[in-house]
């Protein structure tokens, strides 16, 4: 497949309506949930996934991914308006778009960073098709011990979603593996821990789990506070759209962003944080106002905006070119491909090129609807921010049960997914993660599955099956990204404890 | 804060990754045999938790004697600052939805849910009587809708099935 014919492929589709109409819903509910503090992608995922197994697989990743561009832009508005960041790479947004709230510029803040989310997105696109396609071609010299190759970068996901204490991650990507292996063998397809229960003799539902783990357990956590979102919203009134001369020098800083974003959101585990903090410093080094930073810079708001929202296209690449979820999001929106029929792995967009045109098409639609609408639908989000905080809470568990029980009509799968999201509370509220845990459902029986079926295919031995050489390679350059990871990974806590302490967030 | 509950969790995943060794030690091999087999990854799992729960303990007993008052900074999520924090209030919400999904058959759908959702509303303070009331209703009937005849999901109704039935509402 050459470069051209995935964006084609991709434009194609925004020719069928249906993709159109489900792609404005994502949009919509991705803004208004965006702008709700607290809810990020993973928890808007986990709210809709039920109404995507009623639909057919282009539309439902088309509108999954709407929903990721629609938050991206929609979590600006409390990390701005409130100073609260809805998700740890909205911290820098807080820092600098706060601050220009404070001083009475609220329409610069909000300006910039709708620029720099959809510039951001929009360009990101083109680089994702860019790297996805080298990868789509690789896959067919795959076998099992290169899959177990692929499944080792996986863990490195896990690794670097293991929240501040490694061991504690560790622990939980543990959990959420051993979870995920309970049922049948896939060798000998004896049962595994099933505890003599007949209903997890063929193992548990993934995606029960994985919305108790991310979704509930974080609503069960909103649950223990009781006030309103505006309780923490300054004013907004008589914010009007900047002009072009007070958006100019935030526009270097925003290719910085995209580019930055991109790449660091392809990384196993990297995501949206890593990519705001390298490209925020990245910005900084290379501005002519460099002391702005931090104290109300456009630039700044730019360059994080940028790369939050490029890093949504980057997760995609390991995502639909290997198969490997990298993020909790990322983990969701497989997960509502496996219910449609479809097995993770390097042959799955291959073979079914159309859920690459799909996301294409999803997100190339949704930045485009979010460029013509997106500073008209300020109001709405301002009004999302005014909405009763304890009945969107209920509500959103509501929904999230009736869409677990409607994966299977099975009732066990609700008390799988209330089982699973008291557990993933306990993990939030002790500082163990979710998301590794969540991912670790989802990768561990695979990465199982690849390495004893290769080592059965490879007469048994190790040395056979570690010295194939696109396994070889692919092992040593996940342990080259895990070292690097590591090292980058204790460099950003340092920089966000600092930069906490310094702005007391 | 002092955060001595980290020691109970921590400990509790220490003895589920015993448990999970001990259980994984009864796993039938089956007939074929591989250099790995079926229980390993069970095994790994397990001591992954045992040695990390041990771990945690440790390090936390470390940081607690050397800290001034023996207090040891919380690593989890924080609540947001400024609103008091209710840990009962979560609990009983989990409480709330297990009912729910313990009614969810005998009940049916839409009795169970209008159910759940004014307790859990009353849990988390919401004392306007009838606008709770008009919510569940509200949400339970539109759900129902999308869900049931939208979607074509089955969604038990308990004593209204024959009512239903009589509609052509339900088929089987």
């Amino acid at each position: 497949m050459d470069f051209l014919t995935p964006l084609l492929g991709g434009v194609a589709l925004l020719g069928d309506p249906v993709v159109w109409l489900a792609v404005l819903a994502g949009t919509l509910f991705g803004v208004v949930a965006g702008a709700m503090p607290g809810i990020g992608t993973t928890l808007a995922y986990g709210l809709v996934l039920p109404f995507t197994f009623v639909m057919s697989p282009i539309v439902g990743v088309a509108f999954l991914l709407s929903i990721s561009v629609g938050v991206g832009y929609g979590n600006s508005i409390p990390a701005i308006l409130m100073g609260v960041p809805g998700n740890p790479a909205a911290i820098l947004t807080v820092i600098d778009g706060h601050r220009l709230h404070k001083e009475g510029k609220s329409g610069l803040a909000l300006g910039v960073s709708f620029v720099a989310a959809l510039g951001g997105q929009l360009v990101s696109i083109l680089l994702f098709v860019l790297l996805v396609v080298p990868l789509m071609g690789a896959a067919y010299h795959f076998s099992f011990p290169e899959i177990f190759g692929l499944y080792c970068f996986g863990f490195i996901a896990l690794i670097s979603l293991a929240a501040d204490n490694m061991v504690k991650g560790l622990m939980s990507a543990a959990l959420g593996i051993s979870i995920g292996l309970i049922g049948l063998d896939p060798i000998n397809m004896v049962t595994r821990l099933d505890m003599g229960v007949r209903e997890i003799r063929s193992g548990l539902d993934d995606v029960a789990l994985v919305i108790g783990i991310l979704a509930l357990s974080e609503l069960f956590r909103s649950a223990r506070q009781v006030f309103q979102w505006q309780d923490k919203s300054g004013e907004t009134a008589g914010s009007k759209f900047p002009k072009w001369a007070e958006l100019k020098p935030a526009v270097p800083s925003i290719v910085t962003g995209t580019v930055v974003g991109t790449f660091v959101g392809a990384i196993p585990g990297a995501g949206a944080t890593p990519a705001a903090m390298i490209s925020y410093q990245t910005a900084q080094m290379l501005s002519k106002e460099p002391e702005k930073f931090g104290k109300g810079s456009v630039e700044g708001i730019g360059a994080n905006e940028a790369a939050q929202n490029a890093s949504n296209s980057g997760e995609l690449i390991p995502t639909l070119g290997l198969g490997i979820p990298v993020s909790g999001s990322m983990v969701l929106l497989l997960a509502a491909l496996t219910v449609q029929g479809f097995v993770p792995g390097p042959l799955m967009v291959k073979n079914t090129p159309e859920l690459l045109f799909a996301a294409i098409a999803g997100l190339m639609a949704s930045t485009i609807f979010l460029m013509l609408t997106g500073w008209g639908m300020a109001a709405l989000m301002l009004k999302a921010v005014r909405l009763n905080r304890q009945v969107v809470i209920v509500l959103a568990i509501a929904m999230t049960l009736v869409g677990v029980y409607s994966i299977n009509t099975k009732v066990f799968d609700v008390f799988v997914a209330i089982g699973a999201g008291g557990v993933g509370y306990f993990m939030l509220r002790y500082g163990y993660s979710p998301a590794a845990a969540a991912l670790g459902v989802f990768i561990g029986k695979e990465f199982e599955r690849s390495l004893r079926i290769g080592l059965n295919m490879n007469d048994n031995s190790f040395v056979t099956f570690l010295s194939r050489p696109i396994t070889a390679i692919i092992l040593l350059v996940a342990f080259g990204v895990l070292a690097w990871g590591v090292m980058k990974r204790l460099q950003m806590q340092r920089r966000i404890a600092a930069l906490a302490a310094e702005n007391g967030h | 804060m002092d955060r001595r509950i980290d020691f109970a969790v921590a400990a509790c995943f220490s003895l589920l990754g015993v448990f999970m060794i001990l259980a994984a030690s009864g796993i039938k091999s089956g007939m074929m045999r591989d250099p790995i087999g079926p229980r390993v990854a069970f095994y790994v799992c397990g001591a992954v938790l045992a040695l990390g729960g041990v771990a945690v303990i440790v390090g936390h007993l470390r940081r607690w004697s050397g800290q001034k008052d023996h207090i040891v900074p919380s690593e989890g999520g924080d609540d947001e600052a400024g609103f008091p924090a209710s840990a009962k209030r979560a609990w009983a919400l989990i409480l709330a939805v297990l009912g729910l999904a313990a009614l969810w058959n005998p009940l049916g759908f839409l009795i169970a849910m209008p159910l759940f959702l004014v307790t859990a509303l009353w849990i988390m303070g919401e004392r306007k009587v009838w606008s709770v009331i008009m919510i569940a209703l509200l949400f339970t009937g539109i759900v129902y809708l999308i869900f049931a005849h939208v979607l074509g999901v089955r969604i038990p109704v308990g004593p209204f099935t024959p009512l239903f039935r009589s509609l052509g509402w339900i088929i089987l």
